[in-house]
């Protein structure tokens, strides 16, 4: 082995990079890690920039996932404002955007993703996204009290904007595409209940409706929406997904396919590339599934690293599917998958309360469990599902 | 690449501790520990952790790892000795 093959470099500086260097080090890795951060501030957590962070309630410190002085005892060294532009796989070297490059023995695509943006809002001033600390503080400055804010897509970040900014004193109004807010992972039913209770908390909701046309010049001053009706606004912010940072990889030979294709242990077709986190479509069988969530990814930076360390880990990944959100000062927590058409079981308060807990079952089992600012209840049921065990559904 | 840590027990050797330290007071009850070890993490009556044993064998590393790794807020520690 020559010196440079036992050195791993890391393309990216968040969640999924910051996890695959500890579990290395976790491992005794020998070798020289390298993070290539395209940010110009240590790796910090996402989550807490459309709540605590935004609302002004947590600061950078506060949010950051490894400290200078930890990186430095684990012999991380994390090279910031170095965003990535190529990959040559045969010289075994990263392409930066600065013009030079960064030889590697072993590589993990860690890039993430960034919010898709809308063409017609693109070039505006008023226009906001959030994925980045830059973003939050950007937003942040813009929510001042009374200002009209349209969120287009109500989806997790959406109503989480929503929550902050209604808190921060605006006038919001989220503008979703579907029949409900959370539909597609939620159903409909369940989908309603969250948007009734924003609208308790002030939030308004302009569903089955699309961006039709924008008014305004270098700003946007109104939206005008596909049901016929219009918006005017101060501040525009776009929730309407991510998609994976994986340009630098189109002349790499690698699979693409909503991300860099990998397997279960985060290999692709080189021995010597890996994937972890949001820049990752894991292919399972014939199907290919984009990561998703946070403790999903902490999972792949940890069988990326065995990999790594020779020692893969084999036995199948239990997905179970858990994500949370604060809102309102509620926590909302979700595990499984909700069946069409399910069977809702309430084991704690009811559709029309600010706390609830509900089973979401076929007619055999418990296929879901969402809830509402009831942790307790949540854990208890939650929990033989996230262990991926089959629970009977509660007798009707 | 075999330069994994050894894990497995050689006789002689002297047996390491975990020693793990939560800080309550930043729970909020997400449960991602007691999801991961059930048997080391609990919840009291309002939701916040507690520790069902403060020390483990060194074999237990991955999981305690995993738990520190896993909690959104930063509650979980450990030391080794």
């Amino acid at each position: 082995m020559t010196a440079k093959d036992d050195e791993v470099v890391i393309a990216g500086g968040g969640l999924a990079a910051v996890r695959t260097a500890q579990a290395l080090r976790d491992l005794k890795y020998p070798g020289r890690i390298t993070l290539l951060s395209d940010e110009a501030c240590l790796p910090y957590d996402r989550p807490p920039l459309s709540k605590s962070y935004l609302q002004g309630k947590a600061d950078e410190e506060r949010i950051r996932l490894v400290s200078a002085a930890k990186l430095a005892e684990l012999d991380i060294e994390v090279r910031l404002d170095q965003p990535v532009s190529g990959l040559d796989r045969n010289e075994r070297q990263v392409r930066l955007a600065n013009g030079t490059r960064v030889d590697y023995g072993r590589l993990v695509v860690a890039t993430g993703a960034r919010p898709i943006t809308l063409e017609q809002l693109k070039p505006l001033n008023n226009v906001h996204v959030l994925r980045s600390i830059t973003d939050a503080n950007r937003l942040h400055s813009a929510l001042l009290p009374g200002r009209r804010v349209a969120i287009i897509g109500a989806g997790f970040i959406g109503l989480e904007i929503a929550a902050t900014a209604t808190e921060l004193g605006c006038h919001v109004t989220l503008i979703e595409a579907a029949r409900t807010p959370l539909a597609a992972i939620l159903g409909t039913h369940l989908g309603e209940c969250i948007q009734r209770w924003h609208e308790r908390k002030g939030v308004k909701f302009r569903c089955d409706a699309k961006l039709a046309k924008v008014d305004g010049g270098s700003i946007v001053g109104a939206l005008e929406l596909t049901d016929g009706s219009s918006l005017q606004v101060d501040v525009v912010v776009v929730g309407v997904g991510q998609t994976p940072n994986t340009e630098w990889l189109a002349d790499s030979g690698l699979e693409l396919h909503r991300g860099l294709v990998c397997d279960a242990l985060g290999q692709t077709a080189d021995p010597r590339v890996f994937g972890v986190g949001d820049a990752v479509c894991c292919r399972v069988g014939s199907e290919y599934r984009p990561t998703r969530h946070w403790t999903a990814t902490t999972e792949q930076a940890r069988r990326v690293a065995s990999t790594i360390c020779g020692q893969p880990e084999i036995g199948p990944i239990i997905e179970d599917n858990y994500f949370w959100s604060d809102q309102h000062g509620s926590r909302l927590q979700f595990v499984g998958q909700v069946p069409t058409d399910p069977r809702l079981v309430w084991v704690n308060g009811s559709p029309s309360e600010d706390r609830f807990a509900v089973l979401c079952c076929t007619a055999e089992h418990v296929a879901a469990v969402f809830s509402l600012g009831s942790v307790r209840d949540f854990l208890a049921h939650s929990m033989p599902l996230r262990r991926g065990e089959r629970v009977a559904a509660p007798v009707a | 690449m075999g330069f994994v840590e050894d894990r497995r027990t050689t006789p002689g050797k002297v047996a390491v501790t975990i020693h793990i330290m939560i800080d309550p007071t930043r729970c909020e009850g997400f449960g991602n520990c007691i999801n991961a070890a059930p048997d080391i993490f609990e919840l009291d009556a309002d939701g916040r952790v507690y520790l069902k044993k403060q020390t483990v064998g060194d074999d237990r590393i991955d999981v305690v790892r995993r738990t520190v790794y896993d909690c959104p807020v930063n509650v979980i520690s450990y030391t080794q000795e």
